[in-house]
């Protein structure tokens, strides 16, 4: 469960002065569902995102993951979240059993429990052949898988995805919406932000769109479609961010 | 190849490289002030704490002063020396450098050196090998002891009705006959095109990897070859910036130095050669200009070979792994051509760098060695032409350019 | 909790730096060569001087010969250089090179010596002043006239009936009561300080970048600060990665200079008795001990200057002057006659290599080891602390 109240967050640039990337964003995202982030480039989702996974602190409100408070209790909304954002950025020097093996310790898992979980995760996503091998020399897609792999190590409840799909082909960008659906399948609580219409269509059952850091619209396919008189998600979207 | 296409390719660059911080500092300002810092400052430093030292009492110890008095009453009145009380452990005292040193005397020392005849007595000077205050110290001693040796010695032979003078048959003159340029010239003539040849190299670098591995690690490289210019006309005008950018850092450096040799000259001809005396710095502009003239090809060497070798590198990262032993492989020629007694000779002239080295050392003495001057400038300007070859054909090279 | 994930984030940043080859050869190779390198460069450029010294036979003109015949036969019995027959361009020829002295005799020289004793004749030198072998030449030359004037001045008193002994008025000896160990110390004190302090900033370099401003440009920074590990526990742990390659660093030069002096005093051993080269290894160790305050300092720097930076490019650019402010104390620590006192025991850097300069030379003072020990701690305590001021901002984490 996801629970955001206001947040906001304000960046002060020299050049600029305040800027606010993020302007009082409420919603909820319930578990077993995907709660999908729509806007455009600058708009304030990864901001967002980022306050959620306790990696930016709120310049003002609150939100509660997976029951605590991100600023209150930052460690114990990182054991129970899975952040994915660019897939590809790995250790290089690592091998991908190596690399997975690292965030699981970070999560406290012991030696035992952490072998027996990466071959589970490592068989699932069928990542055996190049489990041994450096991350510096693996394809566009084995280096997602091994991202995805980090992301489950701990089996957190919350998954939160930063436009996983950016700059990934159309064979690869299926592999993770097919992950995502997963993670709803497994009863988790799922977010994430893109700017790819097709994505969202398929795949959340709730919509926000934020434009300039506020959250100005939200609800299910059904419900933005019969509010702005628009089948079409691109259309929506123009509709909802020109007013 | 198009001239105007080198042209228009050397101009983004240049505008671009002037934006970047980095190559302006490098460029600019490190040389220009990197020159008086180090040459004034040490200097400064260095005077300090030798005069320092030199004025400074040092502690003696006199033992068995009972048997040369006249001596030790001159000791004692010289006021360079502090005699402290006598210690058993004064060797040890010296060890660990409370002491500076030591003079003993032999038993009936100064009796035996007013009886006519008879055994010569001795004196030993203790002291701390290499360690500075220590070796002054023994200095003094050892000059108020001669003075003193040589009194006694007057002393005899004109009691017995010879004269002092007699006792120096053969007075030494030594006269320079070498010009003042080329007293200079042997001075700091190896250190001037040390530094020129460094700062070349240093002004070089960085450009040459930012324009050839930068471009392919942002992904610029692959727009610039899908346009109009030609690959020859690209890696020329590259690396005409390279060149251009090593030649300023030379300049700059050059001048710097000039100019300190020219406000502080004993400051600076102290800080780089250690000279005892007080010289004034002769160097001819010709003599200047004509370094330049050999320094040239071999700036287009360096900036060749560079661009080359960065070429071949996927990151500017790489490309610095590459290039940090080519660097040491060309300072360590400069270096050699300090050392004294180093000359050129027909063999040495065939050596990069250091014959450009080794030349520059002559000009600035004041000679002009024509032929060596043919050869060394031929050779540089060969190899430059073959470096500058092989950097052309690289960029030809698809494995080279598009290395994954 | 917090130990553990600095140790696992240790483990993992140490496993990941040793694959790459910059580190290794930046902080192991680059160590241990430096100093045989450095000797074994060194030993040579001496054999190849010496060498052409002794090869060429300098060339020595002597002017006004009928006035001083047996002076100039002594002067040409003199194997070290070769007399050439007279020429009036002789000026010119040492300017080129080509003639290193002219010794010129005036007119009456020997005839005044003998008839006389009481008026000192003046015989001329020409050289070239500075030049290497113009001034070996000159040096020669005198020595051969001191053994002439000698010469003379027995038979003058001979003739006057003196005993010899009235020349010889006393024997003075010079004697080192500095044990070999002193003086190898008070010679490697003045140079080695600076290179160990140098390969320890640079030892600590890439390590420091490449897991800071290395991190930041890969992007995998985001997915560390979302994981359970805290900032704090972060920076620590990656401050003792640097810290730790520092220290190897520094350990495996101490080692190899020692090394490299001690293999130089075997052979130097063999060709000359008259220097002795020793090395204590207590004063190596001390010396290592105190530099590990200082590497602490130059980690923590770095680290705190990188994580500032936006890529590893840019982290470069601030870390080129750091080199050249630490090099700076480096270098005056070799001036001579600089010594460790109560205000120099102050400045930073400077105080290790004066400090380490004393230990070598056997020289334990502890009271100022001890203050300079704690100080530069407390130095590296501040700078650690504002690496993690650092890391906590996160304008600093994102910047773009």
């Amino acid at each position: 469960m996801i629970e955001s109240q206001g947040l906001t967050k304000i960046f002060k640039d020299k050049k600029r002065g305040e800027i606010r990337a993020v302007d009082g964003v409420s919603f909820k995202a319930q578990p077993g569902q995907i709660y999908g982030l729509l806007g455009a480039n600058g708009a304030g989702k990864t901001t967002t995102l980022r306050m959620l996974a306790t990696i930016l602190k709120p310049s003002s409100g609150t939100a509660k993951v997976a029951g605590f408070d991100v600023v209150d209790d930052p460690e114990k909304v990182r054991s129970n979240v899975g952040f994915l954002s660019t897939a590809t950025a790995l250790y290089g020097r690592l091998t991908s059993k190596e690399f997975v093996e690292y965030f699981g310790r970070l999560h406290g898992m012991d030696e035992a429990a952490l072998a027996k979980r990466i071959g589970v995760i490592f068989d699932r996503l069928d990542m055996n052949e190049f489990r041994d091998r450096r991350c510096d020399k693996l394809s566009t897609g084995m280096k997602q898988k091994v991202s995805i792999a980090r992301t489950l190590v701990h089996n957190p409840p919350v998954m939160i995805f930063d436009e996983p799909t950016i700059g990934l082909d159309v064979m690869t960008a299926r592999v993770i919406v097919q992950f995502i659906r997963e993670c709803r399948a497994q009863g988790k609580t799922v977010i994430f932000s893109t700017h790819v219409m097709s994505e969202v269509e398929k795949l959340c059952d709730t919509i926000g769109i934020i434009h300039n850091g506020k959250l100005l619209a939200e609800g299910t396919l059904p419900q933005l479609r019969e509010r702005h008189a628009e089948q079409d998600m691109e259309e929506i979207f123009v509709k909802v961010v020109g007013e | 190849m198009n001239l105007k296409n080198i042209r228009v390719v050397y101009n983004k660059e240049r505008m671009d490289m002037l934006r970047d911080r980095r190559t302006v500092f490098n460029m600019l300002l490190f040389p220009l002030i990197m020159f008086p810092i180090i040459s004034i400052g040490f200097n400064r430093m260095e005077n300090m704490f030798r005069e320092k030292a030199k004025k400074e009492a040092a502690q003696i110890m006199v033992l068995g002063a009972a048997h040369a008095p006249e001596l030790d009453a001159r000791l004692r009145a010289s006021g360079k020396f502090e005699i402290l009380p006598l210690a058993a452990d004064f060797k040890q005292q010296i060890s660990d450098k409370k002491l500076r040193a030591a003079v003993e005397f032999s038993p009936g020392f100064e009796q035996a050196l007013h009886a006519a005849g008879g055994v010569s007595p001795t004196l030993t000077l203790y002291f701390y090998r290499t360690e500075l205050r220590s070796e002054l110290a023994v200095r003094g001693l050892e000059e108020l002891i001669g003075k003193y040796r040589t009194e006694i010695v007057q002393g005899r032979v004109v009691s017995q009705g010879m004269s002092a003078a007699s006792l120096t048959p053969v007075i030494t003159k030594e006269q320079n006959v070498a010009s003042a340029e080329k007293v200079s010239g042997v001075r700091m003539g190896a250190i001037i095109p040390y530094f020129i040849i460094i700062f070349c190299l240093m002004g070089a670098l960085h450009p040459a990897m930012d324009l050839t591995a930068g471009e392919k690690e942002r992904g610029t490289l692959e727009t610039i070859l899908a346009s109009a210019v030609s690959r020859g006309e690209l890696v020329m005008g590259k690396f005409l910036l390279v060149l251009t950018t090593s030649l300023i850092t030379a300049v700059i450096s050059l001048i710097s130095y000039s100019a300190t040799l020219k406000f502080a000259p004993s400051a600076a001809a102290r800080g780089v050669s250690g000279a005892a005396k007080d010289m004034t710095i002769h160097f001819s502009l010709q003599a200047v200009l004509m370094v330049f003239v050999m320094v040239l090809p071999l700036a287009v060497l360096f900036a060749a070979t560079l661009v080359a070798i960065s070429l071949m590198a996927r990151s500017y990262k790489e490309a610095q792994s590459y290039t940090g032993p080519i660097m040491l492989a060309a300072i360590v020629p400069a270096i050699a051509s300090i050392l004294p007694g180093i000359e050129l000779n027909p063999a040495l002239a065939l050596i990069p760098v250091l014959n450009v080295s080794l030349v520059s050392k002559e000009l600035l003495s004041g000679s002009l060695p024509w032929a060596s001057i043919a050869v060394v400038f031929i050779s540089t300007s060969f190899y430059a032409a073959i470096a500058l070859a092989i950097a052309v054909l690289q960029f030809q090279r698809e494995e080279v350019l598009f290395r994954a | 909790m917090a130990a553990r994930n600095i140790g696992i984030v240790f483990r993992k940043e140490l496993m990941d730096m040793l694959r790459d080859r910059r580190t290794i050869v930046s902080s192991i190779l680059v160590p241990i060569l430096t100093f045989p390198l450095l000797m074994l460069g060194f030993g040579v450029l001496a054999t190849i001087v010496v060498r052409k010294a002794t090869k060429e036979s300098p060339t020595v003109m002597i002017l006004g010969e009928s006035n001083a015949p047996a002076l100039a036969k002594l002067l040409r019995e003199d194997k070290q250089f070769e007399v050439v027959p007279p020429a009036n361009d002789y000026v010119q020829r040492i300017n080129d090179k080509k003639l290193r002295a002219v010794v010129e005799f005036p007119a009456g020289f020997e005839d005044n010596i003998r008839s006389k004793p009481n008026e000192p004749q003046t015989l001329t030198i020409y050289h070239y002043e500075g030049e290497f072998r113009s001034q070996n030449v000159l040096n020669n030359l005198e020595e051969s006239v001191e053994k002439y004037n000698a010469t003379v001045v027995a038979s003058r008193v001979a003739a006057a009936k003196m005993p010899a002994a009235v020349l010889s008025a006393f024997d003075s000896k010079k004697e080192n009561v500095a044990s070999a160990e002193k003086v190898t110390g008070n010679i490697l004190g003045m140079i080695l300080p600076y290179f160990v302090i140098i390969l320890c900033l640079t030892g600590a370099m890439y390590p420091a970048m490449d897991s800071t401003a290395g991190e930041k440009e890969r992007g995998t920074i985001e997915t560390i600060l979302a994981s359970p590990v805290g900032r704090t526990d972060l920076v620590i742990g990656k401050f003792l990665l640097v810290l730790t390659f520092s220290i190897v660093t520094t350990a495996l030069s101490v080692l190899s200079f020692s090394g490299s002096v001690l293999v130089g005093a075997e052979m130097l051993s063999r060709v000359t008795k008259s220097f002795v080269l020793a090395l204590s290894a207590k004063s190596a160790a001390v010396v290592f001990l105190m530099i590990v305050p200082l590497a602490a300092v130059f980690s923590a720097l770095l680290l705190a200057i990188s994580l500032i930076a936006r890529s590893y490019r840019e982290a470069q650019t601030y870390v080129g002057p750091l080199i050249f402010i630490v090099i700076l104390p480096g270098m005056a620590s070799m001036l001579p006659g600089i010594e460790l006192n109560n205000r120099l025991a102050l400045v930073p850097i400077l105080n290790v290599s004066l400090v380490a300069k004393d230990i070598f030379a056997g020289q334990y003072h502890w009271n100022q080891i001890g203050l300079i020990f704690a100080s530069t701690c407390v130095y590296a305590a501040l700078a650690l602390y504002v690496a993690v001021r650092q890391f906590n901002r996160e304008e600093v984490l994102f910047r773009s």
